[in-house]
């Protein structure tokens, strides 16, 4: 959180001018044709836009999951678009966490050995204090010691958001993270999303094509055709809808 | 519809060859070992035969007269009948031969004097002008060190004199189906008819056939009828062809019963590759389950899906068995080309090599019944829904365990059975219906098995644990996996584990015999000095000592007495208490009612008399030198100062080669006279060589069940990288390093691969026990249970190594893929 006299913003992670080239030659896809974005710490942004706009891809190399053909991605002022897979792979670890729309867990852990997973393959130790506190205040603490097939939707994206916060990451990539939900408690994931953000200053970045779920971010950043199309701020889902209809005109 | 049914299935494996690698691998292994059999088979019957009926081959008629009948007489009665134009006697005798390298007994054949009745030709020397010449096989001269020019002393049973001949040819008998297994020379047919007089030789108790060749113009069948009408009643008359027939039928009995023991074993490799080809089609069909799905939405019916699967099954099949074939002709030939016995030349007996290949495809199809069957039965609806992980279903089908119950319960009891009857047929069908059943109860006690070795997995930090967590997820498919590994362990270490117990039986079943291990006796003068000191000097002989023998003037029991020398006491496994200066031990035959254990004896010899106590031992029971008395070489050293050693008594290093010492002093003793070689080293040397042979062998054969095993877990472990794409991706997300991803699956692999060799290893050591046990029991000697820790903790860590290199492929295409690749939404 900003003290209080400081307007002095960090950025939690940005794009600057990136491409993203798929293929070669002629049957080369663009795919991000040179985006620009920075994402504020302690901001809850939502990427929109129609199927093909860009928004998963970008969303993948801001996350180090794909490295940019051109332009350059920092992750907590740290350039990370040179670093080769080892070092993509320990960012992946340590500094950035993600919830998925489905397939977020692994079938043969349980949710307490899926939550620690990350804080495993790091070897480091666990704080169960703040874990104790990640499962109650997503209501899922009596849920622990059950395997996936035996949580419902909702409980699986709730031990997957615990996951992604386990490990302090300095952001939190969300990809659809409500697209496989019913509306109530897709909406109640959001709402922890925002608090999130808005209490415990965590900077989450979520894709999404669900207006109502755009909503619930601070700002809303359009993407069409691999470039950024649009910016809005503090939006209602109306805002939203209005801008998607020019958008895909 | 066959043929859409086949299109279809031409159409999936041309997608995805990779995916079928693994089932074709399997197939033609089977098929392939199946193959190999019978031409191995055929050849080597074939070869038999040529090699009987060799020397009849240049003949028209055979006549066999039975030992009443005067050879000699009834060849000029042969040779008078109209119509023969050449007729010869062929004796064989088997005199004992020694030379300046070794001695034994020799199977002398007459060389037939008309060169058209030759079968063999010479490969160096020149054919026997007279009968002190004499030729012998290639295989001879190489086991006797024999050449051209050595001089042979020659000594038939009849008690004549012994004959000096020289080796003047080598003969080419690559033909023999002797060749090899004994000493085969040749000679002229006067001496050898000299030499046959007087022994007792078997074949009917005649000692060799007349011979026949037909004049121009009349058939064997003529000449046989006209021969049969000139000779006495109790002389056969056959036509060559019908000698042949008759001598084949009772030679190829051995080739064929070898041929069945082979197949044994191609069917336990033909069940290991049953077990891969189900269980990839069932990993397949899982993955296909939405694309079957969708098959069925769009209106297939059930049937049409399961007739999809087989004809892939049978295309696959198809292409197995034809590689199989073809791989197996070759190694059955080869085969039988490195064990010599293909002097016939390769037989491929097209009928029976039909069958095997139509057999692959059918068993194929077979193998993949039952997943097709559960294919068929996918829900349209699987096409729609996406399912994220086939539920496992949790409860064991009752009938499978109730049968898997029964079948164990009943082998086991059949093995008490064979053990306390005893009786080794029931102890072989015990562990058959016990081994299905176990077989069966995998799916049930693996799992938890998994669990408690998988804590090792923690050993290697994250992919360790996960690896453990992955390996026991799905029960059935684990269990299929291992299961083929379990069996070929499992009879390979059956198999180590009673060959062993043997091994160590009969040596114990010797000591007891033989109190010492190597005895060396004189049956007439004394023992050369040299003698004594080269033998002390044999690598691998541990101590050596003589004993020493007199004439006994008088004892009232035996005629000779031994004093064993301090040294010779040393060889023995244990000196006996009765071995003192003050007692004789005497061969129980000699006790007699009028003497007993304890009485006082006065034995006089060249130098005076002494007094001793009369004592039995298991010294003198075992007939080491005959009738003597025994007592210490001390006692005798006053009673006949004259005495000369007569026996070399020596014990054998334990780390040393039996076979390789007994050789040795073979050929040290070989020169002298009236020297034998005796004790339970030589008979343990020869028992262990043929046993380590056929031990080695039937290992080796068991061999190819266990590759096809590893086969199946390596594709096993491909088809489910495949399957958890997504996973593996989520891994790589989550911060999991492609290093870290192989070493997942290879602790995965290993896992498998070692709780699966390890209940092999187990079974086998219960299933190695029980055959001993009622093998021993059965034939009436003391059994000891061997275990040979070292070859099983070797056979275990190759199965590990084996399913660790069978997993590098897999894990790189695993590794290989990047995070996004694999999370995109598909």
């Amino acid at each position: 959180m900003p003290s209080s006299g400081q307007v002095m913003v960090r950025s939690a992670c940005s794009a600057t001018d990136v491409v993203k080239i798929y293929g070669s030659g002629d049957t080369a896809v663009r795919a991000l044709d040179g985006v620009s974005a920075e994402f504020a710490a302690g901001s809850f942004t939502a990427i929109m836009g129609p199927s093909g706009s860009g928004k998963s891809t970008l969303m993948h190399c801001l996350a180090g999951l794909d490295t940019a053909t051109h332009g350059s991605v920092t992750v907590g002022g740290d350039e990370i678009t040179g670093l080769d897979d080892r070092a993509l792979t320990n960012l992946r670890r340590d500094r950035v966490g993600f919830v998925f729309q489905s397939f977020n867990l692994l079938p043969t852990l349980t949710a307490e050995q899926n939550i620690l997973l990350p804080l495993e393959l790091a070897g480091r130790r666990v704080d169960r204090e703040l874990f104790d506190a990640l499962a109650g205040s997503l209501g899922i603490t009596d849920r622990l010691r059950h395997r996936p097939s035996e949580l419902s939707g909702g409980q699986q994206q709730r031990v997957a958001i615990a996951r992604s916060l386990i490990t302090g990451p300095q952001v939190v990539f969300a990809d659809e993270p409500t697209g496989a939900l019913d509306s109530r408690t897709g909406q109640s994931l959001l709402s922890y999303l925002r608090s999130s953000s808005r209490e415990s200053g965590q900077t989450i970045v979520m894709v999404t094509h669900d207006p109502i779920a755009a909503s619930y971010a601070d700002r809303v950043l359009l993407l069409a055709d691999g470039r950024v199309a649009g910016e809005l701020v503090e939006p209602s889902t109306d805002d939203v809808l209005a801008v998607i209809r020019t958008l895909g005109s | 519809m066959r043929s859409r049914s086949i299109a279809a299935a031409w159409a999936q494996l041309r997608a995805y060859p990779t995916r079928m690698v693994a089932v074709v691998l399997a197939i033609v292994l089977g098929v392939g070992f199946v193959a190999a059999t019978l031409v191995f088979g055929a050849t080597f019957r074939a070869s038999l035969g040529a090699a009987v009926s060799a020397r009849y081959v240049p003949t028209d008629v055979v006549v066999t007269g039975d030992s009443s009948v005067d050879q000699q007489k009834l060849l000029s009665t042969v040779r008078a009948v109209n119509g023969v134009d050449e007729a010869e006697y062929q004796p064989t005798a088997m005199p004992e031969f020694s030379s300046a390298g070794a001695r034994g007994v020799l199977r002398l054949d007459a060389v037939p004097d008309d060169p058209r009745l030759r079968w063999f030709d010479l490969t160096s020397g020149t054919w026997p002008s007279s009968a002190d010449q004499i030729l012998i096989d290639a295989a001879t001269a190489a086991s006797t060190t024999l050449q051209l020019g050595s001089p042979v002393t020659i000594t038939g049973h009849d008690g004549t004199d012994p004959l000096t001949v020289t080796v003047v040819g080598i003969a080419d008998t690559t033909a023999s189906a002797f060749s090899g297994a004994q000493n085969q020379a040749f000679a002229a047919g006067s001496l050898v008819s000299k030499l046959s007089l007087g022994s007792e030789l078997s074949l009917g108790g005649d000692s060799g056939p007349i011979v026949a060749i037909a004049a121009s113009g009349v058939s064997a069948e003529q000449l046989r009828g006209d021969i049969a009408t000139a000779v006495p009643a109790n002389v056969t008359v056959q036509t060559s062809a019908t000698q042949i027939e008759q001598d084949l039928a009772r030679v190829t009995g051995g080739a064929t019963v070898l041929t069945i023991v082979l197949l044994g074993f191609a069917i336990t490799a033909v069940v290991a590759s049953g077990i891969v080809i189900a269980n990839t089609f069932t990993i397949l069909l899982t993955q296909r389950r939405r694309h079957i799905a969708l098959t069925r939405c769009i209106g297939g019916s059930r049937g049409q899906v399961r007739s999809e699967v087989l004809a892939e099954a049978a295309l696959v099949g198809a292409i197995g068995a034809v590689i199989g074939v073809a791989a197996g002709i070759g190694v059955g030939v080869l085969g039988a080309r490195l064990a010599g016995l293909d002097a016939a030349g390769p037989v491929l007996p097209p009928l029976p090599l039909l069958f095997t290949g139509l057999g692959g495809i059918a068993f194929t199809a077979l193998a993949a019944y039952a997943p097709a069957s559960r294919a068929m039965r996918i829900a349209p609806l699987a096409a729609l829904r996406p399912v994220a992980d086939a539920a496992e279903l949790k409860r064991a089908s009752v009938l499978r365990l109730s049968v898997a119950g029964v079948l164990t319960l009943l082998g086991v009891v059949l093995m008490v059975a064979a053990v306390t009857v005893p009786a080794l047929l029931l102890g072989m069908a015990g562990g058959a219906l016990s081994a299905c059943g176990i077989l069966l109860l995998t799916r049930t006690f693996l799992p938890g098995a998994l669990r408690v070795v998988g804590r090792l997995g923690g050993v290697f930090g994250p992919p360790g644990r996960l690896a453990a967590a992955n390996a026991h997820r799905n029960p059935g498919r684990a269990a299929a996996t291992t299961a083929a590994l379990m069996l070929g362990v499992g009879l390979i270490v059956t198999l180590q584990v009673g060959a062993s117990s043997a091994q160590a039986s009969l040596d114990r079943n010797f000591a007891e015999r033989y109190p010492v291990d190597i005895a060396i006796t004189s049956t007439g003068s004394a023992i050369a000095p040299g003698v004594v000191e080269a033998v002390a000097n044999v690598d691998g002989i541990r101590t050596s000592g003589v004993a020493i023998g007199a004439a006994l003037e008088s004892s009232g029991i035996g005629t000779t007495i031994l004093g064993v020398g301090e040294e010779a006491a040393a060889a023995l496994a244990a000196v006996p208490a009765e071995l003192r200066d003050d007692t004789v031990i005497v061969p129980s035959h000699l006790l007699s009612a009028g003497l007993s254990v304890g009485d006082r004896i006065t034995v006089r010899a060249s130098g005076g008399s002494s007094e001793f106590t009369v004592a039995a031992g298991t010294l003198a029971r075992q007939g080491i030198n005959g009738d003597s008395l025994i007592t210490t070489a001390a006692a005798i050293a006053r009673l006949a100062p004259d005495a000369a050693p007569v026996a070399v008594w020596a014990a054998v290093d334990p780390d040393a080669d039996l076979a390789t010492v007994t050789a040795t002093l073979n050929r040290l003793i070989a020169p002298e006279d009236g020297l034998s070689l005796g004790g339970s080293a030589p008979e343990r040397a020869a028992i262990g060589s043929e046993l380590g042979t056929v031990i080695t062998l039937a290992t080796a054969l068991l061999a190819v069940a266990v590759i096809i095993a590893i086969v199946g877990i390596g594709n096993t472990l491909g088809l489910s990288v495949i399957e958890r794409t997504r996973e593996s991706a989520l891994l790589r997300a989550l911060g999991l390093h492609r290093r870290q991803l192989r070493l997942m699956l290879a602790v995965e692999a290993a896992l498998l691969a070692g709780v699966g060799a390890s209940i092999g290893v187990l079974a086998g050591i219960g299933y190695g026990w029980v055959g001993a046990a009622s093998a021993f029991g059965q034939a009436g000697g003391p059994m000891v249970l061997d275990i040979p820790w070292g070859q099983l903790g070797l056979v275990l860590l190759l199965a590990v190594v084996a399913a660790l290199l069978a997993s590098v492929m897999p894990a790189r295409r695993a590794a290989r893929a990047t995070p996004t690749q694999a999370l995109a939404e598909v």
